[in-house]
């Protein structure tokens, strides 16, 4: 159970007329299954929020292409999906190879959130043993 | 929009924290404050748990929201299996929690 908290936000005006928050959130994705916590950040980017989804375990599922279509759409609306503490997986990418998760050391992603609105830690803890292969990838 | 200083959203991913949403949200209202409540990823499972429908008919339809897309993911039939205490206007998506980022001055995540 983890409370977060506000801070200062950017401003948006919207159609020139409604004011909306734009607010930075940091979604911390200790466990395996991480596809969701990202999925959950790209509903935020389109709400207008800066969504920036970090994978803490350094472990990576086959990414589908729905989910590299949903980490680049992340980028392209001004958040970024991260990995902590482990290099960024080869099998992400987009159409010209480059990798679509960048990398963050823990001491850089300390420094970040200072800035952040929202810190949200995302689904279940890691776990302490290895998935059996029924649900490993 | 401004945030309500008198609403606190309740962000919940985690299926294991039941109780602490069922108390932290009977003790906002008995606080006066109105809690802002959307399960999603694995806690749609706790639609399933027999205090649900009691915290839903307490949020009142406008507060309280699960993601569809969890829901079915985790199997349910969204459709035709909608969840005890809520309506159909309440299987929502994330944009739900956007709100809840923007109406509520004080989240907490379970």
């Amino acid at each position: 159970m983890v409370l977060c908290w506000t801070n200062a936000a950017s401003t948006l005006y919207y159609k020139g007329y409604n004011k909306m928050e734009s607010l930075k959130v940091y979604i911390l994705i200790a466990n395996r299954m991480c596809n969701d916590g990202i999925r959950s950040g790209l509903g935020l980017a389109v709400e207008n929020h800066y969504a920036f989804p970090i994978i803490m375990n350094g472990e990576f599922p086959s990414f589908s292409t729905y989910m590299s279509e949903n980490i680049a759409w992340v980028k392209d609306m001004e958040g970024q999906v991260y990995s902590c503490g482990a290099p960024a997986p080869d099998n992400c990418v987009d159409e010209e190879g480059n990798k679509l998760i960048a990398e963050i050391s823990l001491e850089e992603l300390g420094e970040a959130m200072r800035d952040a609105d929202f810190i949200i830690p995302y689904g279940l803890p890691k776990q302490t043993n290895e998935p059996p292969a029924a649900c490993a990838e | 929009m401004s945030a309500d200083p008198n609403k606190l959203a309740i962000f919940v991913t985690s299926p294991q924290n039941m109780r602490h949403v069922v108390g932290i949200a009977n003790a906002a209202e008995k606080a006066g404050k109105q809690p802002m409540i959307f399960f999603t990823f694995k806690s749609i499972h706790l639609t399933k748990d027999p205090r649900f429908k009691a915290l839903a008919e307490n949020c009142g339809e406008e507060n309280i929201a699960i993601c569809a897309d969890s829901y079915t993911c985790e199997g349910y039939d969204s459709a035709a299996d909608i969840p005890a205490g809520l309506s159909a206007k309440q299987m929502r998506t994330q944009a739900f929690h956007g709100a809840l980022l923007d109406e509520c001055s004080k989240y907490i995540v379970l």
